[in-house]
C-alpha cells in the first residue's frame, strides 16, 4: 500500500501545468455520460406484437450493444478529458528520481544572458560565435529541473529582456533562443547588470518559490564589453548581483580571429555640390596581430562599384584610402566602402548617404542693411555667379517668409528682437539639423533675446548663452582655448591668420547655460577676461552658435569720440575662415542627421509643402515598416527606432513626388576590436567555464521536462478519428 | 381497375365504418375489375365425367377426353355445389397491432379479408363457416350458404376481440376434429406461435382431407422494423418489455424474423399447405385477385 501511494505521488509529481485552470474543462467529460443517462430515460413507448423475435435478437445482441455503447462513451469522455489536459499545457519530466528531485530541493530561476554585441558574429570553423552561444545555452538549460523557471536577456545596448516572466516550458525557451538574431550594435555591461538586478528582484517578488537564482552569461568576453567590469561602479553592481544570484560566465570566444573593419568613410571636403569632383576618405583598420597583405578595398556609389584597390596592413594598424567622386545630378546618393576576407563580416562595409545640391544655400538676416555684408562676402568671396555657396540676404521680416529647411545655415546679424513665432520657427529649424549663427550688435535687445531665445523659453531654448550687459569699450584679446573646438581647430599653427589679433573693442557679456541637456554649450573662443566670444551648442540635431560681438563695423560705441566700432572682425583675415568653418559645421550637422550609428534614431521630417500622410521605412534586409506620425507641429516628424542592423535604410513617402530619403546606419567600430577581456579581473564569485566541452562534462542528467500538449493534441485527433470511424462502423453494423 | 384498386387500399378502407360496408366495397371493387370469374377455383377435386348436353358450360368440356374418345364429356367435381369454406380467424391480442406505416390493424385487415371472401363464396351459393380463436376457440358458426348468413358472420367477426395470447396448435387440433365435412380451411392469423406446433395443427386439417389456405398477415413495421429512437417495446400477449436503441437491434431482429418466416414457409410447403404472406399495407383487392388467380391456375 505504501509503495502504491509513493508511486502515485511520484506520478503526480512529474506533472506540472502551464494553465492549471484549464483542467476545469475536464468537468465537461461528464457531458457524454449525462447525455447517455438522459437518453436512457427519454424514450417512446410502442406496443409490439412480434416480441418473441425482438427478445431473441435482444438476448443475442445485448452484450455486443452494451460493449459498443461503453466503448463509444469511453471514447467521448476521453476526447473531452484529453482536450482539457491539452489546454492545461502539462509539462512532464522523465520518470526518474533525479528528474523530479525531492520536494525539499529549492526551485531555481535560471537567467540566460546572451551577448548580443556584433563581435559575436565572428565565424570560427564556419559557425558564428552567436550560434555557438545559442547552442551552448540550450545545453546549459538542461541542468534545470522540473518546476524551475527560465528568463532570457540579450546583452545589447540597451539590454533587451526577451522573456521577463519565468517560463516553465523548456521548449518555449529554446524556441525563443532559436529566434534570436544578432544585432549590429554593442553591448552595455552596466545596463545589463542594472536590468538583471531588477529582473531577479521582480521574479523573487512574483515567484517566491523560485528561491535560488543562477545567471549564465554566454559571451565572447570581448574587452569592449567586459572592460567595464573594472569600473568601480560596475564592479559594485557585479558584487551586489553575486549576493542574490550565482553568476556563471560561459566563454564562447576562444581562438584567434583576424578582423579588419572599415572604420571611417567620409567626405574630405567641407561640402559637396553637383558636378564638383570632391575627395572621399576611407580608413581600414587591421585589428589582428598579423600583417595582412593585399586587403581589398572597394568604393561603391549608388550601387555601382567605381573603384577597387588592395592595401597592405601592418598588425594593429590602419590605412587611409582617398578617392575622388563626382556627382552629375543633384539629389540623394549613397557611397559605400567595402572590404572582405576576415572572420567578422558585419564591420566590413560602411555607408554614407549624401544630399547633393546645385548650391549650398545660406540665409543671412540683417537687423540693419549692411549688417550681413561681410558674412555674405565671406561665403562667396569673389562674388562669383556660379559659386558653390549661395547666400541670400534679407531683412528681419524675411525670416518668416522663407522656408528655412532648404538652407544649410541661417546667419542672424545684429537682429534687434525676435517674436515668439520667429523663435518657434528657429527652434524647429534647429531640431531638423539646421544651424543658426547669431552675430550680436548695437541693435540687440538683451532682455528680449533672453526671454524669447534664452532661458525664458525653458526647454525650447535656442541661445547657448545668457546675455548680460555690454562690456566697456576696450581692446580685448582672444584666447583660442587650445584650438579644441572644430570651428577654430583649423587655426592651430596658423598665427598669421590673425585670429588672436582680431580687433574687438566691444561685445555683450554672456554666460553659457549650464548643461541641463545632454551636451553642454561649448566655448570655442573667449577673451582673456574669460568672457565668451564664440559659443556653440547642439540643439536638436542642429547647432546654435553665438558670436558675442558684431559682424560688421556698423555697430559703434557712440559715447566715444570719434565713435569706436564694436569690431573690425569682418574685415580681418580670420573672419572668412571662421564663417566658412561655421558653415562647414552646419553642413556636417545635416549630414550627421542622415548618417547615424546602429541603435540610433532616424528622424524623418517633412521638407516639402505637400501633405505627407504615410512614411514607410525599408531596412537593409528588405523588411518594410509603416511609421506612425511622431508629432506634427509645426513640421510633420516621424521617428524610426529599429536601426539594429547596419546598412542603408530607405524612407519612402506616400507620393512619388516626395520620393524617398536614404539613411546610412553604420556600426560603432569600437566593437570590431576582438581583444578579449582578462577573466581574472572578474570577481572571484563568478564561475567561468571556458569551453563548450566543460559544459558538456557537467552533470546534466536532469531535465526541465518536456511539454506534452502536442502529443495530447495528436492523441485527441486520433481519438476523434477513432470515434467517427467506430460510430460509423457501429451504425453500419446495426443499421 | 386502377381507380377501383386505389379505392381499395387499406387507407381508404380505414375510413369506411363497418365491416359489411368494407367487405362490400372490396367485393364490388374486386368484381368490377374481373373479366373472368375465378369462383370455380374453390372446387375441391375432379370426380367423374358426364355426357355433354346442350346448355352445359363449354368451359367444363374435357378437351383431352374429346380428342381421345371423340365424345363430348364434361368434367365433374366432387361437392361442386356444396363447398364448405371454414374461415378460421385469429383474434388474439397480437392481431390488434397496427404499426406506424399501416392504416388498419392486422385484425381489422383480416376481418375485412374474411368478410370479403365469405361474401364471394356465399354469392357462389357455397357454405361458409367461421371460427374465431385466441388460445382457444372463441366462437364457431356452423356452415351455411344462405345470404343472410353473411350478416351473422360479420356480426361475429366484429364482436371478436381478445386480450389473450395465441395457442394455435391445440386450437387447430380441436377444430380439425370439429370440421366434420371436407372443405377449404382458411386460416387468417399473424401466426406468432411456435411454427412446429402450429404447422402440426395445420397438418391435422390436411389429414382430414381439408384444403388449407394460410393467410399470414403481417404489419409492415414487423417486416421492416423502422424505429430509430430509443424505445420501450411493450410485449403484447403477456410478453415482457424491452428498452433499447432499435438501430442497434434492427439487423438482429430482421434476421430472427426472416428466419422464422423462412422456417414457416418451408414447413407449410412441405405439409402441402397454401401459404400466403399478406402485408397489411397492400390493397386488399390486389391481394384477393392475385391469390385467387394463382389458385385457379393451380387447380386447372
Amino acid at each position: 500500500m505504501v509503495s502504491m501511494v509513493f508511486a502515485g505521488d511520484r506520478l503526480l509529481a512529474i506533472w506540472t501545468f502551464g494553465s492549471s485552470g484549464m483542467l476545469l474543462w475536464g468537468v465537461a467529460a461528464l457531458l457524454p455520460i449525462a447525455i447517455h443517462l438522459w437518453s436512457r430515460r427519454k424514450y417512446s413507448r410502442v406496443s409490439w406484437a412480434a416480441m418473441e423475435y425482438l427478445l431473441a435478437a435482444f438476448q443475442k445482441q445485448a452484450r455486443r450493444i452494451r460493449l459498443e455503447q461503453w466503448v463509444l462513451l469511453t471514447l467521448r469522455v476521453m476526447i473531452l478529458l484529453l482536450l482539457a489536459l491539452a489546454l492545461a499545457d502539462p509539462i512532464v519530466s522523465r520518470l526518474s528520481a533525479t528528474t523530479t528531485g525531492s520536494p525539499q530541493e529549492p526551485r531555481r530561476h535560471f537567467v540566460l544572458v546572451l551577448d548580443g554585441s556584433y563581435s559575436m558574429g565572428v565565424k570560427q570553423g564556419g559557425v558564428a560565435r552567436f550560434q555557438t552561444a545559442k547552442d551552448v545555452a540550450g545545453k546549459w538549460l538542461r541542468r534545470a529541473r522540473q518546476g524551475d523557471g527560465v528568463t532570457l536577456v540579450m546583452m545589447t545596448n540597451p539590454p533587451q529582456v526577451v522573456i521577463r516572466t519565468p517560463a516553465f516550458d523548456v521548449e518555449d525557451v529554446l524556441q525563443e533562443i532559436k529566434a534570436l538574431q544578432l544585432s549590429h550594435g554593442r553591448a552595455s555591461l552596466e545596463g545589463t547588470l542594472t536590468e538583471l538586478s531588477q529582473l531577479v528582484n521582480q521574479v523573487r517578488q512574483e515567484q517566491p518559490r523560485l528561491e535560488e537564482t543562477v545567471i549564465g552569461f554566454f559571451t565572447d568576453m570581448g574587452e569592449t564589453t567586459w572592460q567595464a567590469a573594472t569600473d568601480r561602479r560596475v564592479l559594485e553592481q557585479l558584487n551586489q548581483l553575486t549576493e542574490i544570484a550565482r553568476l556563471e560566465v560561459i566563454d564562447v570566444g576562444g581562438g584567434d580571429a583576424v578582423n579588419t573593419a572599415i572604420t571611417r568613410c567620409e567626405l574630405a571636403s567641407d561640402w559637396i555640390t553637383v558636378r564638383q569632383e570632391v575627395p572621399w576618405e576611407a580608413e581600414i583598420q587591421n585589428f589582428s596581430s598579423r600583417a595582412l597583405k593585399g586587403q581589398p578595398i572597394e568604393f561603391w556609389v549608388d550601387g555601382q562599384r567605381i573603384h577597387q584597390q588592395r592595401v597592405d596592413l601592418e598588425p594593429n594598424s590602419h590605412a587611409v584610402i582617398n578617392y575622388r567622386v563626382r556627382f552629375d545630378r543633384p539629389g540623394e546618393h549613397q557611397v559605400e566602402v567595402r572590404t572582405s576576407g576576415d572572420a567578422l563580416a558585419i564591420d566590413d562595409r560602411r555607408w554614407v548617404s549624401v544630399q547633393v545640391q546645385e548650391t549650398i544655400d545660406v540665409l543671412c538676416v540683417e537687423g540693419r542693411p549692411g549688417a550681413a555684408r561681410y558674412v555674405e562676402l565671406s561665403l562667396n568671396p569673389g562674388n562669383v555667379r556660379q559659386a558653390q555657396i549661395h547666400a541670400e540676404v534679407v531683412s528681419e521680416s524675411g525670416l518668416l517668409e522663407r522656408e528655412l529647411s532648404r538652407y544649410a545655415a541661417v546667419f542672424l546679424c545684429n537682429v534687434g528682437r525676435f517674436s515668439l513665432e520667429e523663435a518657434n520657427v528657429l527652434y524647429e529649424y534647429l531640431q531638423g539639423a539646421g544651424t543658426v549663427i547669431f552675430f550680436l550688435g548695437d541693435l540687440v535687445e538683451v532682455g528680449d533675446y533672453n526671454e524669447y531665445l534664452g532661458s525664458g523659453r525653458k526647454d525650447r531654448r535656442i541661445l547657448p548663452v545668457e546675455l548680460l550687459e555690454l562690456a566697456p569699450t576696450a581692446t580685448y584679446r582672444l584666447d583660442p582655448l587650445d584650438y579644441q573646438h572644430p570651428i577654430v581647430a583649423p587655426f592651430r599653427g596658423q598665427v598669421r591668420s590673425g585670429l588672436l589679433t582680431s580687433p574687438i573693442s566691444r561685445y555683450i557679456r554672456a554666460k553659457p547655460y549650464t548643461a541641463e541637456r545632454q551636451a553642454a554649450p561649448n566655448v570655442a573662443l573667449r577673451f582673456f577676461n574669460s568672457d565668451p566670444v564664440l559659443v556653440e551648442e547642439q540643439i536638436g540635431r542642429g547647432h546654435s552658435i553665438v558670436f558675442t560681438t558684431a559682424a560688421s563695423s556698423q555697430s559703434k560705441d557712440l559715447s566715444q569720440d570719434p565713435a569706436v566700432p564694436w569690431s573690425d572682425l569682418g574685415t580681418w583675415p580670420s573672419f572668412l575662415p571662421l564663417v566658412q568653418e561655421t558653415l562647414a559645421m552646419a553642413v556636417r550637422a545635416q549630414e550627421q542627421a542622415r548618417n547615424v550609428q546602429v541603435g540610433q534614431l532616424l528622424e524623418i521630417r517633412q521638407q516639402t509643402a505637400g501633405q505627407l500622410e504615410r512614411v514607410e521605412v525599408v531596412n537593409p534586409r528588405g523588411d518594410s515598416e509603416r511609421l506612425a506620425l511622431h508629432h506634427t507641429a509645426p513640421a510633420k516628424v516621424w521617428w524610426y527606432e529599429g536601426t539594429s542592423l547596419s546598412g542603408l535604410y530607405e524612407a519612402r513617402f506616400g507620393s512619388a513626388a516626395d520620393g524617398s530619403r536614404w539613411f546610412a546606419v553604420n556600426v560603432d567600430t569600437r566593437e570590431s576590436d576582438l581583444t578579449r577581456s582578462d577573466v581574472t579581473l572578474l570577481p572571484d564569485q563568478i564561475e567561468v567555464a571556458d569551453s563548450e566541452a566543460e559544459i558538456n562534462s557537467a552533470d546534466f542528467s536532469t531535465s526541465l521536462g518536456r511539454p506534452i500538449y502536442r502529443y495530447l493534441l495528436a492523441g485527441l485527433l486520433g481519438l476523434l478519428f477513432t470515434e467517427s470511424f467506430y460510430a460509423f462502423y457501429v451504425g453500419r453494423a446495426t443499421g | 381497375m386502377e381507380n377501383s384498386r386505389k379505392s381499395l387500399d387499406p387507407q381508404t378502407l380505414a375510413n369506411i365504418q363497418g365491416l359489411r360496408l368494407r367487405a362490400r366495397h372490396v367485393v364490388e371493387g374486386y368484381v368490377a375489375g374481373l373479366h373472368r370469374s375465378p369462383y370455380h377455383g374453390f372446387s375441391i377435386e375432379f370426380a367423374e365425367h358426364r355426357e355433354y348436353v346442350p346448355g352445359d358450360d363449354l368451359r367444363y368440356l374435357d378437351w383431352k377426353a374429346l380428342a381421345r374418345t371423340d365424345k363430348l364429356s364434361l368434367k365433374r367435381y366432387e361437392d361442386e355445389t356444396n363447398l364448405i369454406a371454414y374461415v378460421v380467424l385469429d383474434v388474439s391480442e397480437s392481431m390488434q397491432y397496427r404499426g406506424p406505416g399501416a392504416s388498419l390493424s392486422k385484425l381489422e385487415y383480416a376481418q375485412c379479408l374474411a368478410a370479403s371472401l365469405s361474401w364471394l363464396i356465399l354469392q357462389q351459393q357455397d357454405a361458409v363457416s367461421l371460427v374465431t380463436f385466441d388460445e382457444q376457440v372463441q366462437s364457431f358458426l356452423r356452415p351455411a350458404s344462405h345470404p343472410a348468413h353473411l350478416q351473422q358472420l360479420i356480426d361475429v367477426m366484429e364482436s371478436a376481440q381478445s386480450s389473450q395470447k395465441t395457442s394455435m396448435g391445440p386450437v387447430f387440433h380441436d377444430l380439425a376434429e370439429r370440421f366434420s365435412k371436407r372443405g377449404v380451411v382458411m386460416v387468417l392469423s399473424d401466426l406468432f406461435d411456435d411454427p412446429n406446433k402450429l404447422v402440426a395443427g395445420l397438418k391435422h386439417f390436411r389429414h382430414r382431407q381439408h384444403d388449407v389456405i394460410v393467410f399470414h398477415l403481417l404489419d409492415p413495421a414487423e417486416l421492416e422494423f423502422p424505429f430509430d429512437q430509443p424505445t420501450m417495446f411493450q410485449g403484447l400477449e403477456q410478453l415482457p418489455e424491452v428498452v433499447t436503441d432499435p438501430r442497434a437491434l434492427r439487423r438482429a431482429y430482421l434476421q430472427e424474423f426472416d428466419s422464422y418466416l423462412k422456417q414457416l414457409g418451408q414447413q407449410c410447403l412441405a405439409a402441402g399447405l397454401d401459404y400466403q404472406q399478406i402485408r397489411t399495407d397492400a390493397p386488399m383487392d390486389v391481394t384477393l385477385f392475385n391469390y385467387l388467380k394463382n389458385r385457379s391456375r393451380q387447380l386447372r
